[in-house]
């Protein structure tokens, strides 16, 4: 990329499309997609048994609360090693449409970033750090869910490691597939069938999971709710020669209103596999800790 | 399966200690708290779905997400941000208290242009290695009563040299604590003034510092959109010094678009022509000077 600062503003500008458009063609051409089938679903007038919400403040697919990559807020203190995870994640969901056949519609944007660190004296120097960001449209009906998810992830090395470790290039696309079953409200099924469509390493295509959530019966805190539960998450991927990752948790949700989505959670985990840091993918990461998680 | 209580257990560091004795305060919130609250007129929300002080659009380092082109280099900027409410208590007095934390990734982008993309077929393609990325974490308190609102914030925050940069740069140690206090002047829908200080308590790249931030926005009238929604123009100032880099002031410029669901809600998406200048808001280039143009997109919580 030539120095362009100096070329005025609309030559630079004319310079930043060219050099714009093939990097973000992809995306370019996935949203201009969506949007022109929104614009094409979308009616010109609501009929009275239907309805619109726009950007409602939870999304209509609620996260897999026990994958570790889902869009959440959380903190974990791994208690048989000095060191910490820490994630921050957002979902935007543009608009959910809720026709009078009962189903439930959804799209919208999800992000996140999650971060290894320790600590040293003062200091919590970063090993390492992913980042996410996605598409999703997602549908429900009944005890049924499903979602469909466009995403790119990247993963960086800490600074604390300048000098020490190489950085390797650990990025990529995938589409992935979440079906969620929930016949009653104290339990939960789901699958997720994820297949990359670009990216390094190499060799690093599929990957597949299943989750289970189990609650107990809920209890009132001065009208607020709170129960416990118990979640597990198997995960395979064919990176690093095919690693299983398990991810379990017991612990206790806390909401204000029982049907409300949003909550907190404070939980016991344990996790053996391959790490969750792309960049320490070929590692194997056996962990305890406590965890505090905010779901949207 | 390992043996977590046995020789590999390391001796509870300060952040264990701190992690339990939040569990412990938030045990004896939510044993005590509410009993006394829920009296009266009073009312007590827990987790609301929106906080009670509206955040500083204007501010690049308010908790948002955001993607962003700089439009004369190539660059990118990108954030991640939550804002969770724990409470909000309406005490009956027209007044509002908000309590919670607030979390923000802020990563940037720097393309050198096309690059090695496989290491094994030598396909090129457009790469774009991190540059640098910033962390927050922080709590506040706020209050809300009429036209006014206060929001006081213990806030963390640390900048890490992307590791596309490893090569060419040596990263700094950079990593700051503060406590800042923002009073924000709302009289009409259309128009906002704000303003507020800080103190540095922590600053291990320099010596503990003041700062001072003042801004302004200004809104059109609404004018409706499809399926009820609305939607209106805008533009924000946010100035920000700095005692540390005396002269310096870091100025913000925004004008664009917000559409939201619903007139009275503070959810909305926003796009916006931005115009930055001043010191980089990124702490490990924190003395270096920045002067960009920017198409921005918004997520305001």
């Amino acid at each position: 990329m030539p120095a362009i600062s100096s070329l005025g503003l609309l030559p630079a500008l004319r310079h930043y499309l060219k050099f714009l458009v093939p990097c973000v063609g992809p995306g370019l051409k996935v949203s201009g997609s969506v949007g022109l089938l929104m614009l094409l679903l979308l009616p010109s007038t609501v009929k009275a048994d239907e309805e619109w919400i726009f950007l409602p403040p939870s999304p209509l697919f609620q996260p897999l609360i026990d994958d570790p990559r889902e869009p959440s807020t959380s903190l974990i203190v791994h208690t048989n090693e000095n060191r910490y995870e820490g994630a921050a994640g957002a979902t935007a969901e543009f608009f959910r449409y809720l026709p009078p056949d009962q189903t439930k519609w959804a799209i919208g944007l999800f992000g996140s970033s999650d971060i290894l660190f320790t600590q040293m004296g003062d200091n919590f120097p970063i090993k390492a750090s992913d980042w996410y960001i996605g598409l999703f449209f997602s549908e429900s009906y009944g005890a049924f869910a499903s979602r469909i998810e466009y995403e790119h992830q990247s993963a960086h090395l800490g600074d604390s490691l300048q000098g020490i470790q190489v950085p390797i290039i650990y990025n990529g696309e995938n589409v992935n597939l979440t079906e969620s079953f929930q016949p009653w409200e104290d339990i939960r099924f789901a699958v997720q069938i994820e297949k990359w469509t670009s990216g390094l390493p190499e060799g690093k295509k599929f990957s597949t999971s299943i989750e289970g959530e189990l609650y107990s019966p809920g209890i009132d805190i001065d009208g607020t709710f709170m129960r416990g539960y118990a979640a597990a998450n198997l995960r395979w991927k064919d990176e690093a020669g095919g690693a299983l990752d398990q991810n379990f948790e017991v612990g206790v949700q806390w909401k204000f209103k029982k049907e409300e989505t949003r909550d907190l959670r404070v939980a016991f985990v344990y996790y053996n596999g391959n790490s969750q840091f792309g960049q320490l993918y070929l590692n194997h990461d056996e962990h305890m800790g406590i965890g505090i998680y905010f779901d949207p | 399966m390992m043996n977590i209580w046995g020789s590999e257990f390391i001796l509870i560091p300060k952040a264990k200690i701190l992690l339990a004795k939040a569990l412990y305060f938030w045990f004896w919130l939510l044993i005590l708290l509410p009993a006394g609250l829920w009296a009266q007129e009073s009312r007590l929300l827990f987790l609301p779905a929106e906080p009670n002080f509206e955040h500083l659009i204007g501010d690049p380092r308010e908790a948002q997400s955001y993607l962003s082109a700089q439009l004369d280099k190539a660059q990118f900027d990108g954030s991640i941000a939550a804002i969770i409410e724990f409470l909000q208590w309406k005490p009956g007095d027209n007044t509002r208290w908000g309590w919670g934390i607030e979390t923000d990734s802020f990563i940037q982008l720097e393309s050198p242009g096309y690059g090695p993309y496989s290491l094994e077929t030598l396909d090129y393609f457009l790469i774009f290695p991190e540059r640098v990325s910033d962390l927050y974490l922080g709590t506040y308190l706020s209050e809300s009563s009429g036209d006014l609102s206060n929001r006081l914030e213990f806030l963390h925050d640390s900048s890490q040299l992307g590791d596309g940069f490893f090569g060419k740069e040596q990263g700094i140690i950079y990593t700051r604590s503060s406590l800042r206090f923002t009073s924000s002047f709302q009289p009409s829908d259309r128009f906002r003034l704000y303003a507020g200080t800080g103190y540095y308590i922590q600053n291990l790249y320099g010596q503990p510092s003041f700062f001072f931030h003042l801004g302004t926005e200004l809104y059109t009238a609404s004018f409706g959109a499809p399926f009820g929604t609305m939607g209106r123009g805008y533009f924000t100032y946010d100035l920000q010094a700095n005692q540390d880099v005396i002269g310096v002031l870091n100025q913000n410029f925004e004008l664009g678009f917000q559409w939201k669901w619903k007139k009275d809600t503070h959810q909305a998406i926003r796009f916006a022509l931005v115009y930055y200048n001043g010191n980089s808001p990124y702490g490990q280039f924190y003395f270096q000077k920045d002067d960009h143009w920017a198409f921005s997109l918004y997520f305001d919580p």
